[in-house]
């Protein structure tokens, strides 16, 4: 990978408000760039830093790239004062994506927490570019409030799929708020009869959110009987060349890097310190 | 051509000389590897010591702040390090799974074997400090096991040379006339100086023996909660010592130059990091995998002889001692292993 170090151009053409500290940027590289639904690319703010993070968009379109961001540190402050019109760097695509032919025939369940909706949104415009070949596919979505709900208006649109069954969850509503959604931590959405998987021995569960949730996902996805094979994680850790040299992002023997940031749980079950 | 032979003292200053011409040559300076020009005094006695406290990596290979911007390949000239230990060679066999094996090979590790030479040398006086013997090593670097294109060997007067690789052949053979034929008497005063440094090394760890004979990546794997960590750890303050000086200890981090325009892309710059500083692996969230001293101190373990030796069946230490010697807490690594293999 020559030039692996080498960032293009991209510039800002179109930023959304997602929620009070959450902004998707729409970027046009200066050559388009094909990615795979998991995936992720380092993103260069001039002369502040670089930070990973996993397109939202989806993998069929590669003359523009979605990248939903929290604003979270140094990084990302700076990036969320960025103006249409503004350069950043890409360097990328890094790193395993989704398996989707492993996924074909079977139930798809995407469970996501907060931002972490981003690379599985990628993910759900992927399986729906091919909807026939999944069973169903059932997101669940949990979010702390209202407010910090990614994507608002998109959930009706992906409900229009006749196999696509979507439950959304908040932590906590605030009086005079409405909500007819559930009320809890989005392992609350695990259990029957909110549930919406009819063979657990046949689906695929698909985890992305912060390190909690992931784990206590994990956990109650265990307990309910799913396969540890057949639990696909996105795991988060502090990277910075993204091909497997620095050493950040090690988990044991594993760089989440380039062997990730996709493992099956099974992959990683024996590792310490993966949970943080 | 015979693959042994032997070149005097005053014969090897030329010799260098001749070679600087076409090569870019690093030699050691007792502290650190000093690129030589025509000015340089060449000290030979300089072989009879131990490694460098800056190894070869830190001060050849990568540079602090090196600047990760595309330079065209054939510019660069041949590099000759010369008088490298077997720690730092072995180091640098470590260093090339991480830089040039996995999904590519790192493009300003450019220093890559093709162009990169090496004169090992015997390391015919260990220090106390010194622990290659219990890592699988020997003051000196053997055909057999170990990579080298000239191999130089402290005897009376000179040097006994030996080649390791056809283009070693090459550059002998280029330079005839600085080297003559070595007899038996001087080979076997080689060996017992060998021999010699083999036994100090023996006495010195003589305490420490246990690490030889322990398969430290599984014990590492089944004491990975050994509470021994933690008092190991007790007096480490996290200057990252360990880290910054030591041979096999790749980790970095990319950096941008401060002073570029909005809107420019400038090239990344490439800064040494240490598993030890607090926020390591602490991502912007908040997360962080190893929030306790003595995580990240047990990870600097964990990292060498435990998921290196997964990745490579080697493990990423060298015996050097450089960590021994830097420590302001005189923590030992062989004294923690020993209470970690101890610990039932």
């Amino acid at each position: 990978m020559k030039g692996c170090y080498a960032p293009i151009k991209a510039k800002i053409e179109k930023i959304v408000d997602e929620t009070p500290n959450i902004k998707t940027f729409f970027l046009r590289p200066e050559t388009p760039i094909r990615f795979l639904a998991g995936q992720f690319i380092q993103l260069t703010v001039p002369g502040v830093g670089e930070s990973p993070f996993t397109p939202s968009s989806s993998p069929k379109i590669e003359e523009t790239m979605e990248v939903t961001v929290m604003r979270v540190g140094a990084v990302t402050n700076v990036l969320h004062n960025l103006k249409v019109g503004d350069v950043v760097g890409i360097r990328g695509p890094f790193g395993k994506n989704y398996p989707l032919e492993k996924f074909y025939g079977k139930e798809v369940h995407l469970i996501g927490g907060g931002v972490g909706m981003a690379p599985l949104r990628s993910l759900l415009l992927a399986l729906i570019s091919e909807i026939d070949k999944f069973k169903k596919i059932i997101l669940n979505y949990g979010a702390k409030t209202i407010r910090d709900i990614v994507y608002k208006n998109q959930f009706q649109e992906w409900r229009k799929y006749k196999n696509v069954e979507i439950s959304l969850c908040v932590d906590s509503v605030s009086p005079g708020e409405k909500w007819d959604g559930v009320v809890g931590v989005v392992t609350c959405l695990l259990e029957k009869p909110l549930l919406k998987v009819s063979d657990i021995s046949n689906t695929v569960a698909v985890v992305c959110g912060p390190p909690i949730m992931m784990k206590f996902t994990t956990l109650k996805l265990l307990n309910l009987g799913y396969k540890p094979e057949n639990i696909y994680l996105s795991m988060e850790k502090n990277m910075s060349c993204a091909v497997g040299k620095c050493g950040h992002c090690a988990i044991g023997p594993y760089f989440v890097c380039k062997d990730g940031p996709v493992f099956t749980y099974n992959q990683i079950s024996n590792q310490f310190e993966i949970w943080d | 051509m015979s693959e042994i032979k032997f070149i005097q003292k005053d014969n090897l200053i030329k010799f260098i000389e001749v070679l600087s011409q076409d090569f870019d040559i690093y030699l050691p300076d007792g502290f650190q590897y000093l690129k030589y020009n025509n000015s340089s005094e060449i000290d030979t006695e300089i072989l009879n010591n131990i490694r460098t406290v800056v190894p070869v990596l830190k001060s050849v290979l990568i540079k602090h702040g090196q600047c990760l911007k595309e330079e065209p390949i054939q510019n660069i000239r041949p590099v000759i390090i010369f008088g490298a230990k077997w720690c730092d060679i072995r180091a640098k066999k470590a260093l090339d799974g991480i830089y040039l094996k996995g999904i590519c090979p790192d493009p300003f590790y450019n220093l890559n074997n093709e162009n990169l030479i090496i004169f090992s040398s015997d390391c015919p006086n260990p220090k106390e400090f010194c622990f290659c013997n219990l890592v699988g090593g020997k003051p000196y670097l053997e055909r057999s096991n170990d990579f080298f294109d000239l191999n130089f060997s402290p005897v009376e007067n000179g040097f006994v040379v030996e080649v390791g690789s056809e283009r070693g052949e090459k550059i002998i053979n280029d330079c005839k006339g600085f080297f003559r034929e070595v007899g038996e008497s001087v080979i076997s005063l080689r060996e017992k100086t060998r021999r010699n440094a083999v036994e100090i090394l023996e006495r010195s760890n003589s305490r420490f023996s246990k690490i030889k004979n322990t398969n430290l990546s599984n014990i590492l794997k089944e004491r990975f909660n050994s509470d021994k960590w933690k008092k190991s750890s007790e007096k480490c303050v996290q200057c990252a010592g360990c880290n910054n000086s030591c041979p096999s200890c790749y980790c970095f981090f990319l950096g941008e130059t401060q002073d570029g325009e909005l809107n420019e892309i400038s090239p990344k710059l490439r800064f040494w990091d240490a598993c030890h500083n607090t926020a390591y692996a602490r991502v912007a969230g908040g997360a962080n995998p190893r929030k306790h001293l003595y995580e990240r101190f047990r990870n600097r373990y964990e990292c060498k002889f435990n998921y290196r030796f997964e990745n490579f069946g080697m493990y990423a230490c060298s015996g050097c001692g450089r960590c021994i010697t830097v420590c302001p807490a005189k923590i030992d690594i062989r004294e923690t292993l020993i209470k970690v293999i101890e610990d039932k």
